[in-house]
């Protein structure tokens, strides 16, 4: 089969693999109909998760057809269309049966290696390096779903693979961000980070009932289309955001803020530019512009949820800021197991369509420039989906201005 | 959930801790550069000698004040003679009684310790174990039972005829608020002098303690999830791009 390869730092290949096959009682096989590239999934190819070798395949928002199940499997058959969590999980050890499912004691067989980090290993996921398991990815035609009773969800007839796909992860990532932020009537959010993470967490913060969202980001698509479902946006390049949040918050600050931005932060100003420099040398692990942000702009007594991905240790972050407000962190990686069923429900009562988010669609084989562009955020690029059985280039990648079928799309979730 | 402790055999206070290698450097290196201040002038040659001095000194003694205060080591770790003991607990979602049963049926054994090959029972008593070993071939003792309650505690111990000595025990606990048991694993192994090496390396692999997180975090996957979670045998790739335009052959 083919699959998207990882080869070193900005070096992504489609190579031919072999075919993945049935390893363990409960495992799956699905023949992949789409495949999404994730803003995480830049950090694997910009070279900053350790634990990758050459050769592993990449992916893990893609969703298929069921090929081939495990002797143990009883609840899906040959034929049924399914998404599938990016998150690995059990389902029956006492984190996954407290709905913890990202945490799972059990998937990650490169637990006790992963443990030496962080002290305790959470689950594995799928392409995501071998610190997490080391699974093989959905960036390809077929792939090995591992507890198959317990993640993949059916999908209902009717429903095409786009507007289901990121139930595999952003939005159920960008769902719980906001859910963490217990937010009461009348409660301001703002929302670092406008990619794709950040878009549904926008628009799953008025979902919760938010009064009022703010965004901030320097792209103007990505900006557009953030106040396309109601909020109102912040271009940190031209005004100072903090003032700004004051501002917009009759100087209380945000009650919550979601830093949907994570360890590749970008700002203006010289504390961020020396930390990109030194995140680029590899001198730093992480770069916490977005986050400090967060931590000196939200009210006293508030929330900072944090879906964006940090995966070693940030200088300079405010903590005595925190501190003195009291603040609550909630982050982490998300459950999406949890989501699965009550966010189908939203797509169904057409709540949202989580297509909108979708601005280039390419065949699997030309994954490498696609890649590239989303590293570089050219051509507006938002989300790419692939397709690993078109031919390269077989489609024109479709901006959304263009596709008519978009134009009716984008359901605005009124605040 | 999981602990372990690795006795340490050395302290940091004026115990060596430069590996024999960086002690043969230091000494040249040091020696070197004393001898050649001695041919510079004053404020340069008492540098030298400065440097040169610390380093032979260091080398000389194998122990060095700066790793001692970074808490760094570079020593080899002596290889102790007495008795090597590993711990480790782990928490297991199912009943005392239930991970007894399975521990006590000593068949079971290899279904999660990897090292083993077999378990036979001779008696109610004694069993006869046969492990891999890391240098090839295998290694195989003799093993009874001292101590056996019924969901609480199981011990063992090696016959005198085996080439190989060690004792073990696990104990099985309620954990606190349903969260299932706690498994504490205490395991013992005595070593003639100068044969640790061998024995270790025959016994466990590479360090002694991880052989032992291994086997009960499968020992947890076998209990919990009915497998072993495992990526060996998936694909990969092997660095052949494909050519664009080619079709797939499906």
């Amino acid at each position: 089969m083919k699959a998207l390869c990882w080869h070193g730092t900005r070096d992504v290949r489609v190579e031919d693999v072999p075919d993945p096959r049935i390893l363990n009682p409960r495992d799956a096989i699905l023949r992949i109909t789409s495949t999404a590239i994730c803003g995480s999934d830049l950090h694997l190819y910009h070279g900053h998760m350790p634990s990758m070798v050459r050769g592993d395949i990449l992916g893990h928002e893609f969703m298929g057809e069921v090929v081939e199940v495990g002797s143990a499997v009883t609840n899906l058959r040959p034929g049924d269309r399914v998404v599938v969590p990016f998150n690995i999980a059990c389902g029956n050890c006492r984190f996954c049966r407290q709905d913890l499912w990202s945490l799972c004691d059990n998937s990650n067989p490169n637990a006790l290696v992963n443990e030496k980090v962080v002290g305790h290993a959470g689950s594995g996921l799928f392409g995501y390096s071998h610190l997490h398991g080391g699974y093989a990815g959905g960036q390809a035609q077929f792939v090995r779903v591992p507890y198959a009773d317990v993640g993949p969800m059916k999908v209902p007839e009717g429903l095409p693979d786009e507007k289901v796909l990121f139930l595999t992860d952003i939005f159920p990532t960008g769902y719980m961000a906001a859910e963490n932020c217990d937010l009461r009537p009348g409660d301001v959010v703002a929302v670092w980070g406008c990619g794709p993470v950040g878009q549904f967490a926008i628009r799953s913060a008025f979902m919760l009932g938010a009064a009022k969202v703010i965004a901030l980001d320097r792209f103007q698509d990505r900006l557009d289309l953030a106040r396309r479902a109601g909020a109102e946006v912040l271009d940190y390049e031209q005004v100072e955001p903090l003032e700004c949040l004051s501002d917009l918050t009759g100087g209380r600050g945000p009650d919550a803020c979601i830093d949907a931005v994570g360890l590749e932060a970008h700002g203006t100003g010289l504390l961020p530019r020396y930390e990109e420099a030194k995140h680029r040398m590899f001198l730093a692990t992480d770069r916490p512009q977005a986050l400090r942000e967060a931590i000196l702009a939200c009210r006293k007594g508030g929330v900072v949820s944090i879906p964006g991905v940090y995966g070693g240790v940030l200088d300079r972050l405010p903590m005595g800021a925190a501190f003195a407000k009291g603040l609550t962190f909630r982050m982490g990686q998300t459950h999406v197991h949890r989501y699965l069923r009550p966010l189908l429900e939203r797509i169904q009562q057409g709540d949202i369509d989580p297509s909108f988010v979708i601005t280039h669609r390419d065949s699997l084989l030309d994954a490498p420039e696609a890649y590239q562009r989303f590293s570089l955020k050219q051509d507006d690029c938002i989300k790419t989906v692939l397709d690993p059985w078109a031919a390269p280039r077989d489609r024109v990648p479709v901006h959304q201005e263009e596709a008519p079928e978009l134009r009716h799309d984008s359901v605005q979730v009124q605040a | 959930m999981q602990r372990t402790q690795l006795i340490r055999y050395r302290t940091f206070s004026r115990e060596v801790n430069l590996g024999k290698l960086e002690r043969a450097l230091s000494v040249t290196l040091g020696g070197l550069l004393m001898a050649l201040g001695t041919r510079q002038e004053r404020k340069t040659a008492l540098a030298m000698e400065a440097v040169g001095g610390y380093l032979a000194y260091r080398g000389a003694t194998g122990h060095c004040p700066l790793y001692a205060a970074l808490q760094l080591d570079t020593a080899e770790t002596p290889v102790p003679s007495g008795e090597v003991v590993l711990q480790r607990s782990v928490t297991i979602q199912a009943a005392p009684r239930e991970i007894y049963d399975f521990w006590r049926d000593l068949e079971n054994l290899p279904r999660f310790m990897e090292h083993l090959e077999s378990v036979l029972l001779i008696d109610e008593r004694r069993s006869r174990w046969v492990a891999r070993s890391p240098l090839g071939g295998t290694v195989q003792w003799t093993s009874e039972i001292l101590e056996d309650e019924p969901g609480h505690l199981i011990s063992w111990c090696t016959t005198e005829e085996s080439e190989v000595h060690h004792r073990g025990s696990v104990r099985f606990q309620e954990a606190p608020g349903g969260r299932g048991t706690e498994l504490r694993v205490v395991l013992s192994y005595r070593v003639p002098a100068g044969k640790l090496g061998t024995m270790a390396a025959l016994l466990t692999g590479e360090e002694p303690g991880q052989q032992l997180r291994t086997d009960l975090f499968r020992l947890k996957q076998i209990l919990e999830t009915g497998e072993v979670a495992t990526t060996e045998g998936q694909p990969a790739g092997a660095g052949r791009a494909v050519a664009a335009g080619r079709e797939s052959e499906r």
